[in-house]
């Protein structure tokens, strides 16, 4: 079921999910839809390299660090926003960062991040193929962008560039593991912060 | 409605890895060694700490998964290699998150 304006506002306050970063003060203002929520740009896009000479295999190994060297960081201002040229693909993540947690004995949310009919106008592509924020997910969003309009399109920070659908998840992600059932708090294992706490104090 | 048995925060374990600099300043690229074969993910910064110079990613313990000394995790993000957020872990590459 997808939660309207009224219920993201509701489940946020009750700490459900999280959206950090959010401004908002009413539901039935800006940046709410009526059941969506807005999103804006964060200050960063990447531009992967596109005269790589490699030709990918996903069961190499790897594959993370090299789609990290193989691209440029780019920090975007007011003053100095990204232009997305024509047939251009860039990543971008939103300003805010959001969390879906697992919890024990309480409804569980995922969402859906989806491009703004205004952008689409444009012919801009805020994502394609990987729109779902999975339960027990947490940071910013990552956009897959691309221009296929004619026109060259300005990406400035913070501007609204998505929304995000919130839906119930209905059932169990996972079960618990048995030898945590009923615990709560964790013991027994070695922490790095404990540790790490402990040699401070020696 | 109100789902029973799920993994709560206190599940959360530190899963030994390594990670460099991602695609985004908040981004980290996170490469586990299974037995020598390497999977990675992207993962936001704040999920990765250091301890005595080894690396950890924050993850779902899950449970048993019947392989001896095993432990399935879910992972923060699906890697590139398996295209899945669930993973068989040794035991030993774990660490209880406080």
């Amino acid at each position: 079921m997808v939660l309207s304006n009224v219920d993201i506002v509701k489940a946020l306050k009750d700490g459900a999910f999280k959206i950090e970063g959010l401004e908002y003060s009413e539901p039935s203002e800006k940046p709410f839809n009526t059941s969506a929520v807005d999103l804006r740009l964060g200050n960063e896009v990447t531009v992967p390299f596109s005269d790589v000479p490699v030709q990918l295999d996903l069961r190499k190994g790897n594959i993370a660090k090299l789609w990290a060297m193989h691209s440029k960081q780019i920090t975007i201002t007011e003053d100095q926003p990204f232009v997305l040229k024509q047939n251009q693909f860039v990543l971008a993540n939103t300003f805010e960062k959001v969390s879906f947690p697992l919890t024990p004995d309480a409804q569980c949310y995922s969402a859906r991040v989806e491009g703004k009919s205004s952008l689409a106008r444009c012919e801009v592509l805020i994502h394609f193929t990987a729109p779902t924020i999975h339960s027990g997910w947490y940071g910013p969003i990552t956009l897959e962008m691309m221009n296929l309009g004619p026109m060259e399109f300005l990406l400035f920070p913070k501007m609204y560039i998505c929304q995000l659908i919130v839906e119930e998840v209905s059932g169990c992600p996972a079960d618990a593991p048995n030898q945590f059932k009923g615990q709560k708090s964790p013991a027994g294992q070695v922490t790095p912060k404990s540790a790490e706490t402990r040699a401070s104090e020696k | 409605m109100v789902n029973k048995g799920m993994p709560a925060a206190s599940h959360q374990v530190w899963l030994s890895c390594k990670a460099q600099h991602g695609m985004f300043s908040s981004e980290r690229a996170v490469e586990i060694d299974l037995d020598g074969k390497t999977i990675s993910l992207f993962a936001d910064e704040s999920l990765i700490k250091e301890y005595l110079g080894n690396k950890y990613l924050l993850v779902t313990l899950i449970g048993d998964n019947g392989e001896p000394e095993h432990k399935t995790v879910l992972l923060p993000s699906e890697c590139f290699e398996t295209g899945w957020r669930w993973l068989s872990i040794p035991e030993r590459m774990l660490k209880k998150a406080a």
